[in-house]
């Protein structure tokens, strides 16, 4: 294993309370706000921040083309290097896995990962998400991310034996975390009844299993560690599997319907940071849950339980945040989902419980270790980080 | 961009905004074996693309470019009409829609498209995955997706 001192590690980190709509804030204002509260965080002045990343998800449900161009201006470290990752709700943890190679490798002292997202400007996500795909074999069916994810959860039902109404478990449990997040959009909690008598979009999925549309912004800043509040990132993973469902897939179906490609992502990044039980290494888990049955494919690719049982176990109290190994303690993409700062909310949340700093959501620390994962496109790229203190 | 429009709208809460649409003509140019798959439909004929070599796998839709064994394609085979359900998803509405995503006879990848004949009370039944079914075709095919569906079979 690397040295600690050599690892690249997050030094700061920022997000906005997540709303439906932020009107008194425009693009670049967001972008700005964010990117200069992380770099507080980390200690820095603006002018050691030497490499800027822009994480993107598609663009046209920001209404600006090339958006990069408009929101960059003044932006620390976008007079050095900028870049632009662009792989829908996991381009945050992309980004900051390639911050990390910059700073690992010694091209970059401090490098800046930037996420933002207006989310109620535009009428609807579903005419620029059904632009992502083939035009030609993605017009079979009405192919989108919630016909997809539908897909895997009925997959799911008829592989396990389960009934819809398991898929309730990781929202009741993450809108209850939710509560004490005063970053979340929703901190109401709901009963699986709610979720379950919710109007259907796809069956088996149901309104409330599926995130809000969500502004908000969040940014991360990367160097080598510099206070006992900087948090390693010991190792990475991730693959990138399935074409568009709908279309064939590569290299086959099942990988897409399992959830395998967590877990080939899961053993890279634990493999790299040296984890081999993470039931007993890890002290929480991140994962992202814009429908409920990510988060039951996550858990159980993440090596957290066995497959199909993952909802049961929530049930029976486990991943809750008093439990051994919270998943999504902060409630998750399940309270507030802006598709391109997401992965950076996730690994902002995960870093305020590791430094200890995470308030009424925050988890006990014994092991100093956690896992942040974030998925692009319908479920087709798929990021893991192990992050530590 | 062309056709950018602009207008103030009011809003209950007194926020101002600016209206704008994008109208961005695009020609996509097709995949030329999907062209030949798009003519045998109007045949009443499933084509797939079989990749040469030992791992060949037969591609449904077909596309010029094998990703696993990273090799030009031009090989093209009959596939089906029988194939087996996957999974499914059921789209609400007055009339609700069966989805599903069906491997194919002969192919090594499955693929989506609607399942009909299946009453409504028997939608949500579990045991459509795995089960056997059929593609049918329109009676005057025009050579696009709307040419087909599956129907199950005993």
């Amino acid at each position: 294993m690397r040295h600690k001192d050599d690892m690249a590690a997050i030094l700061g980190v920022a997000q906005v309370p997540m709303r439906t709509r932020i009107p008194e804030m425009t693009y670049p204002d967001l972008l700005a706000t964010v990117a200069a509260r992380a770099v507080e965080d980390a200690g820095l002045a603006r002018d050691e921040i030497d490499g800027l990343i822009l994480a993107q998800a598609p663009t046209a449900t920001l209404g600006v083309d090339e958006p990069q161009y408009w929101g960059i201006a003044g932006l620390p470290g976008a007079h050095a290097f900028l870049g632009r990752v662009h792989v829908a709700a996991a381009s945050g943890l992309s980004a900051v896995r390639l911050a990390a190679s910059y700073v690992a490798s010694g091209r970059a002292k401090h490098v800046l990962v930037v996420a933002a997202d207006l989310a109620d400007e535009g009428d609807s996500l579903r005419g620029a998400l059904a632009q992502m795909h083939d035009p030609f074999t993605s017009g079979q069916a009405p192919i989108n991310a919630i016909t997809a994810a539908a897909l895997q959860s009925t997959h799911y039902m008829a592989t396990h034996g389960v009934s819809e109404r398991i898929f309730a478990a990781p929202i009741v449990k993450n809108r209850l975390n939710g509560v004490g997040n005063p970053y979340a959009q929703l901190r109401k909690p709901v009963t699986a009844e709610e979720v379950l008598d919710s109007p259907v979009l796809s069956w088996p999925i149901k309104r409330l299993e599926s995130s809000p549309r969500t502004s908000g912004a969040a940014a991360v800043v990367i160097g080598k560690a510099n206070s006992k509040r900087s948090v390693r990132i010991e190792g990475f993973g991730n693959f990138a599997g399935a074409k568009s469902i709908g279309a064939q897939m590569v290299p086959g179906w099942t990988s897409y319907l399992d959830g395998s490609d967590v877990t080939q992502a899961a053993q890279r990044a634990y493999s790299a940071a040296g984890i081999s039980n993470p039931q007993q290494e890890l002290d929480f888990a991140e994962v992202y849950t814009s429908f409920s049955i990510f988060e039951l494919l996550s858990i159980e690719g993440l090596g957290l339980c066995a497959k199909g049982e993952a909802a049961r176990r929530i049930d029976a109290g486990e991943f809750h945040r008093g439990s051994r190994l919270p998943v999504n303690a902060t409630g998750g993409a399940t309270c507030g989902n802006p598709i391109s700062a997401g992965a950076l909310v996730r690994i902002a949340d995960a870093t305020a419980q590791l430094r200890g700093e995470a308030g009424d959501c925050q988890v006990e620390i014994r092991h100093g270790r956690a896992v942040v994962t974030a998925i692009g496109g319908l479920f087709q790229t798929h990021e893991v980080g192990v992050l530590a203190i | 961009m062309s056709g950018a429009r602009e207008q103030v709208r009011k809003d209950p809460e007194g926020i101002e905004f600016v209206q704008a649409s994008w109208d961005v003509p695009q020609k996509y140019h097709a995949d030329p074996l999907l062209l030949k798959f798009f003519e045998a439909l109007k045949e009443k004929q499933l084509l797939a693309a079989r990749a040469s070599g030992e791992k060949g796998r037969v591609i449904f839709p077909p596309t010029s470019f094998c990703e696993v064994t990273f090799s030009a394609v031009t090989e093209l085979v009959p596939i089906g009409p029988k194939g087996r359900i996957v999974t499914f998803t059921i789209l609400p509405g007055t009339t609700p829609k069966l989805i599903v995503f069906v491997q194919l006879e002969g192919a090594d990848t499955a693929s989506a498209g609607y399942l009909r004949g299946v009453p409504e009370g028997e939608m949500t039944s579990l045991s459509l995955v795995g089960a056997p079914c059929t593609v049918v075709f329109a009676d005057e095919p025009k050579g696009d997706w709307s040419d087909f569906w599956f129907e199950l079979i005993d």
